[in-house]
């Protein structure tokens, strides 16, 4: 068990930020060492929104002298309290808080560290926010009330709920303490809801209601785990008009094939929209007060599994394996690239051309600690690898002329204004996209590769952004930017409609719309057109590491432009951790870290939790029973290539593997 | 084949069916030819089939060859070919060739198609005494065949003489549409059965709901019980009037969230995510609703690694833990496929988990240790002999750092003994997974056989035995769960049946579709006095690799008996992509060995239903692995054991382990 949580603890602190390496080894850094403690003033802090404080940190010894020491200061809330590294902080939103004093080892004084909790407090309440309550409400029908309370200096106090709801003419309508108002009776009643002083009133008028009769329509009544079924209601008046405005409440009954015991077996959406999980039969409901009609439909397993056949292994045992590229060279032969994780530097070539004997056919070894990332241009002449931990603090990006991968030359290196490091990169259309120290990308031409230059950058203005990834599809650059979601941006846009360019480049990449979600997890982002529905879709991956195991997930969000967004759906593996993921032909590649490989059906309309749907195709859990991670599987990311998958494994190295064709009608 | 043959008896049958086809998937230039290219039969008909072995040119070889079915329970075959056919379907026959060396079997299919008789009657179900204008019911059909089979395989045409009064359709959902009569009717095959009914004015003018958690906190994971009244304008209750429960979710977490709850027909609600339900019980045009918020259950606690014994040389099996007689705590484990020893530890100090003593017997698996109440006398089970005489092994361990064999009892046992239990003085050993037999052990030099007990199903197998309060709870596979009183402390609910251990009397049993069941536990909740056994599955459907990780199969199905004639499946513990192995329940938390998932420790308090895994009643979790372990850095946990406040576990892949759980942190997150 400590050897799996010492690992992750080296391999995360390369990849975040400093600040989270502190955390993730709390075995070296305490914040008292033989009779060494750090010492901070003031003792307690509390702090108004705005207000700003220096907090003083000293090292003393068993006698309370100060010891000469330089302290570092961080947040682990930095969109809430900023501090700067000299320990200057301010108050940016209400709540408690903690920095980290962090000491690093000098001479005979170790690592050591402290907790400073913070409390800012809460602003003074200034008002309640209904959501559309309606002002007429049809006699029986019913209506979620949902209140936004907010303080005076406007922030939204997610922290509160309120309880006391009432209304002032219960035969009218009633409404409880959960928010839900029900039309009893025509007449006119006031709904008040109350929290610490504040109250928020609306007039209700409940009218006659005009319905008679629902009716229902649907495209398919059999279909399969995972497709999600529109149910279309409408509300009629006893001539036949249709009642637009008539609430509708969808709710089904459920007759799973197997009942033992089972878990959830189906899900349905208030717009009619409704997923099973599980086959069966399924009665959906659409009713407005005394008015119902209902349709069964038949749900049958998805059966889109297939099995996996293991082509070939290029087995790096004694160095972990970081991320993949695989390429047709020019000569018309298959290659594949891997980089190396907290290792030599090093960046592996292969030949792969024959996958079940893949042949390692040249060496890259460049000043760095980590190769994280590997790229390769379109047409398969130029590489770029990125540096990380470098001895001379030069990290950047080393360029290749890989037109004969066997022989493998560098052509420059670029490291103006990446010196803190590069995580991630991107070649599109003679640019290199570069993730700089984690804060921005940088936009490099390389149109002469050995004279690359910079044309721009873009960077976020949030308080305390972060950005991991950058991925470039149809001239839209999609970045990873952990709480600050996935950020699109126009850099030669060549999508149409609704979606069209903004008259962004790459010298003025102009930011199109971003999609955030509350964990702040997102580590990669993948944008794919689903050629069954027409969605647009983005895969967003998480990254995170609770406890020093992986966890996350893929979130996707529907886009109908790029200012409507909805996270519709995710894939959830259990108790396993999302990397790097790919989307090709309504097929999603996750490596999944300790899950290893999972290939997914993401075809048609995408809704709930995608694994819980019999999507996944096929699953692969590449180890092997020697070297530094023996019998886990360590998956960092996929490459559907030709006809095959390939897939980099930090405890194995590179695999490809195939799916096997469809097994007709077996169970699944 | 000596080692292959050993897996599928020591994992049971459900890997022997991995093992068949790589075997078949050998290529070979001989092949297996049958008379028939397909088998046709009818019930009950016997006949004879042959096949021979050709080689690339055609010419039939001398191989010998035997037949045998996986589907033993539908069709009898013999090695040499004599087949009945005992229930209709589809099934197969294999061939395959006797060899010396495994590798180069081959093996044939042949399909068999038994026909099913004709229908003999379709009836209606649960046609109601009243049918309400505007409401719903969903009446089904009992088809029944000339062999009194019900069938379930057979389409039914259900159609409405007046469907403006009442329609019905394809599934059974009959509906009022207005006052007036009708007739349903059924055809099945050639059989038709008729109803002719009316429907009824509704006399319902309002409904009630109301629940079992009125005022209380409602976590995920409690089953909440919700009663609905239908009420005539006089306030007077129909009884029956049918009624329909559905909700409405607003998970907490809203975006792109699963299935997030789940309401029965008897209107029983879970939910296994927080956030605002709305439940709605309608009967027909009728209805009313309410809505409850469930929280996090939080129950999670740290679970701490205190000590390990690492087994670097072979697999470890099933552990027991104990206090010996001189008031120190022991532990034996087994050992798997390895030289037929059996470990002896001293834990009295979890922390410093020290061998102290190695039984070494003839066998190349001693599977399951027990100790005995007085903690003097141990059995160990013995697999694999090399004289074929495998049977127990009957241990003085009064001296845990020095064992002593009292006896070795082989007598009918020497197809193997995979499971055993020590109760009141006998041995309950699994003989040769077919019966149980039960052995007086009261002077353990000389133990000797008093009663069997075995089921009289047709290829019955048994697995497991683990007794409690008199009754020996048994596992086995498509038989389920079976429980016979052996000296049963009577309760009113469930009362014993005078059993003994010279008279093993069944009282009860239930199986499941899967056929999977390998363990049993019972327990009675210490929070709602329900009782429950759970019947815990094990399969290997990705096959088991000996020299490296693997992967098992399988959940933990909770029965609930309120008596032993109506055991009823509510439900169940499924860890994603892991199996489950060994189990143990005590004071209402259950700790489970998955396998591959490790340890599980859950919260099985209050009523269950649904799937716990997705409830947050999970409390903690843990996976034993070592990079020193016989397989390095795998779990395969195999058996938890809760004792004086620690937890023993053991693992395949690497021996022994002591486990603590910790406080909860209270206000965490789930």
């Amino acid at each position: 068990m400590k050897i799996i949580t010492m690992k992750f603890s080296r391999f995360f602190s390369v990849f975040a930020l400093l600040m989270i390496a502190v955390f993730a080894s709390p075995i070296m850094a305490q914040d008292s060492d033989n009779g060494l403690k750090i010492v901070t003033e003031p003792e307690n802090i509390t702090l108004d929104v705005g207000q700003e404080i220096q907090l003083k940190a000293m090292l003393v010894n068993a006698d309370g002298e100060v010891q000469p020491d330089t302290m570092l200061y961080f947040s682990r809330a930095r969109r809430s309290l900023s501090v700067t590294r000299g320990g200057l902080m301010k108050a940016l939103e209400p709540g408690s808080f903690t920095v980290i004093v962090y000491k690093t080892a000098q001479g005979d004084h170790p690592v050591m560290r402290k907790n400073v909790t913070v409390n800012v407090n809460f602003p003074k309440l200034d008002r309640i926010v209904f959501n559309d309550v309606p002002s007429k409400m049809y006699e029986g029908t019913s209506f979620q009330v949902e209140s936004r309370i907010y303080d005076v200096l406007d922030f939204k106090r997610e922290d509160l709920e309120i309880s006391d709801y009432s209304s002032s003419n219960d035969k009218v309508a009633t409404v409880d303490r959960f928010g839900r108002l029900q039309a009893k009776s025509t007449g006119k009643t006031k709904l008040t809801a109350k929290i610490e002083g504040v109250t928020e009133t609306q007039e209700i008028e409940v009218i006659k209601n005009p319905v008679t009769s629902i009716e229902i329509s649907l495209e398919e009544d059999v279909a399969r785990t995972g497709d999600v079924l529109t149910i279309n209601a409408v509300a009629k008046d006893k001539k036949g008009n249709i009642v637009s405005n008539a609430p509708i409440v969808y709710s089904f009954t459920a007759r799973p094939d197997d009942a033992r015991g089972e878990a959830a077996p189906a899900q349905i959406e208030q717009n009619g929209k409704f997923v099973a999980n599980k086959s069966g039969l399924y009665t959906i409901m659409a009713r407005n007060a005394g008015s119902i009609t209902e349709t069964t439909v038949k749900i049958n397993p998805r059966n889109v599994q297939r099995e996996v056949e293991i082509l070939g292994n290029a087995k790096v045992t004694d160095v972990p394996t970081s991320d993949l590229w695989v390429w047709e060279g020019v000569d018309g032969r298959d290659y594949a690239a891997t980089g190396t994780h907290v290792g030599r530097g090093e960046a592996f070539f292969w030949d792969v051309t024959d996958p079940e004997n893949m042949v390692a056919i040249d060496t890259i070894t460049v000043d760095a600690r980590v190769v994280n990332d590997v790229k390769v241009s379109e047409d398969g002449k130029i590489a770029v690898i990125s540096r990380e931990g470098a001895s001379d603090r030069k990290n950047g990006l080393v360029i290749l002329d890989v037109t004969d991968p066997s022989n493998v030359e560098i052509l420059s290196r670029f490291d103006d204004g990446l010196t803190g490091g590069v995580h991630n990169v991107f070649i599109y259309e003679d640019h290199i996209y570069a993730i700089n120290n984690g804060r921005r990308y940088d936009i490099i031409n390389i149109e002469d590769p050995k004279n690359p230059y910079r044309v721009s950058q873009f960077e976020m203005d949030t308080p305390g952004h972060a950005v991991h990834d950058v991925w470039i599809e149809d001239g839209i650059a999609y970045s990873s930017n952990w709480t600050d979601g996935v950020v699109a941006v126009d850099v030669g846009s060549k999508l149409g409609g609704d979606m069209e360019s903004i008259g962004g480049s790459p010298e003025n990449p102009k930011m199109l719309g971003s999609f955030t979600y509350p964990s702040g997890w997102n580590h990669a982002a993948f944008p794919f057109k689903s050629k069954s529905s027409d969605n647009f879709y983005i895969a967003a991956g998480d990254e995170a590491f609770p406890g020093g195991i992986p966890a996350g997930w893929i979130h996707f969000f529907k886009l109908n432009n790029w200012e409507e967004a909805e996270e519709v759906a995710r894939y959830e593996v259990p108790e396993a951790g999302t990397h790097n993921i790919w989307v090709k032909d309504d097929i999603m590649y996750v490596a999944y870290y300790q899950g290893g490989l999972r290939i997914v059906d993401v075809s048609g309309e995408l809704m709930g939790n995608l694994y819980d749907q019999g999507r996944e195709i096929a699953k692969f859990q590449p180890s092997v029973n020697e070297g530094i991670g023996p019998n886990q599987p360590m998956s960092w990311g996929p490459q559907p290539y030709k006809d095959m998958i390939f897939v980099s494994d930090m405890n194995s190295g590179l695999w490809a593997i195939k799916l096997k064709p469809v097994q007709g009608t077996a169970s699944n | 084949m000596k080692n292959l043959k050993k897996i599928s008896s020591l994992f049971g049958i459900a890997t022997l069916a991995i093992i068949l086809f790589t075997a078949g998937s050998i290529a070979q230039d001989k092949k297996i030819v049958f008379e028939k290219d397909m088998l046709s039969l009818k019930l009950n008909e016997e006949t004879k089939i042959s096949a021979k072995v050709v080689d690339a040119n055609g010419k039939t070889t001398q191989d010998s060859l035997v037949f045998f079915t996986r589907n033993r329970r539908s069709l009898i075959v013999t090695t040499d070919g004599n087949v009945k056919a005992i229930q209709s379907g589809d099934f197969s026959i294999f061939a395959r060739t006797l060899t010396a060396n495994r590798a180069d079997r081959i093996s044939a299919t042949l399909k068999v198609k038994v026909a099913y008789p004709p229908v003999k009657s379709v009836t209606f179900l649960n046609p109601p005494k009243n049918f309400y204008n505007t409401t719903t019911i969903s009446l089904e059909t009992k088809v029944v065949d000339e062999a009194d089979v019900v069938r379930d395989n057979v389409d039914v045409m259900v159609s409405s003489s007046n469907p403006d009064v009442a329609s019905i359709d394809a599934y059974g959902n009959l509906k009022a549409h207005k006052k007036g009569n009708f007739t349903i009717t059924a055809k099945a095959e050639n059989k038709i059965a008729t109803w002719k009914f009316k429907v009824s004015e509704n006399p319902i003018a309002s409904m009630e709901i109301s629940h079992n958690y009125d005022g209380k906190t409602i976590r995920t994971g409690d089953v909440v019980t919700f009663e609905a009244l239908a009420k005539t304008s006089k306030g007077e209750t129909v009884s029956d009037a049918p009624i329909k429960y559905t909700y409405i979710a607003e998970p907490d977490d809203n975006l792109g969230q699963g299935a997030s709850a789940q309401v029965a027909q008897s209107g029983k609600f879970v939910s296994s995510d927080p956030g605002l339900f709305t439940i709605i019980a309608t009967s027909g045009d009728r209805s009313t609703s309410t809505t409850i918020k469930t929280v996090p259950r939080n129950v999670q606690r740290p679970l701490n690694l205190v000590g390990k014994g690492i087994v670097t040389h072979t697999r470890t099996s099933d552990l027991w833990v104990w206090e010996g007689v001189d008031g120190r705590d022991y532990a034996v484990t087994g050992t798997w496929g390895g030289n037929g020893e059996a470990i002896f530890w001293d834990v009295t100090d979890p922390s410093k988990i020290i061998p102290i003593d190695t039984v070494v017997v003839d066998a190349r698996t001693v599977n399951d240790v027990k100790v005995s109440e007085d903690g003097k006398v141990a059995v160990i089970t013995r697999e694999g002999a090399s004289d074929r005489k495998n049977g127990i092994i009957i241990l003085d361990v009064t001296n845990p750092r020095d064992v002593k064999i009292h006896s070795e009892y082989t007598q009918d046992l020497t197809g193997g003994v995979h499971n055993t239990f020590i109760y009141d003085n006998h041995v309950y050993a699994v003989n040769n997974g077919r019966k149980y037999d039960i052995i007086n052990i009261d002077d353990p030099k000389n133990p000797k056989t008093v009663g069997v007990f075995e089921l009289d199903t047709p290829s019955h197998s048994i697995h497991d035995v683990w007794i409690q309060d008199g009754i020996a709870y048994s596992s086995n596979w498509s038989d389920g769960i079976v429980a016979v009183d052996i000296g049963s402390n009577a309760s009113a609910d469930l009362p014993g049946a005078g059993g003994s251990p010279e008279n093993p009397v069944q009282l009860g049993s239930y199986a499941y579709p899967s056929g999977w069941n390998h363990a049993a536990f019972p327990f009675k909740s210490e929070s709602t006095g329900d009782f429950y056994v759970i019947g815990g599955d094990e399969a290997f459907p990705y096959g088991l690799n000996t020299e490296g990780a693997n992967r098992a199969a399988g959940w933990l199905h909770f029965v609930k008996f309120d008596d032993w004639d109506s055991p009823a499946e509510v439900a169940r513990y499924q860890v994603p992509e892991a199996g489950t192995h060994n189990y143990w329940v005590e004071g209402d938390i259950l700790y489970a060995a998955l396998y591959n998932g490790g340890l599980r420790v859950i919260d099985i308090s209050g009523e269950l239903m649904g799937d716990l895994y997705d409830q947050g009643r999970e409390i903690a979790s843990f996976y034993p692995s070592d990079s020193e372990a016989f397989i390095p850095n795998a779990t395969f946990t195999w058996g938890p054991q809760p004792y004086k406040g620690h937890i023993f576990l053991s693992d395949w892949n690497s021996g022994i382990w002591a486990l603590k759980l910790g406080e909860s942190t209270s206000q965490g997150t789930n």
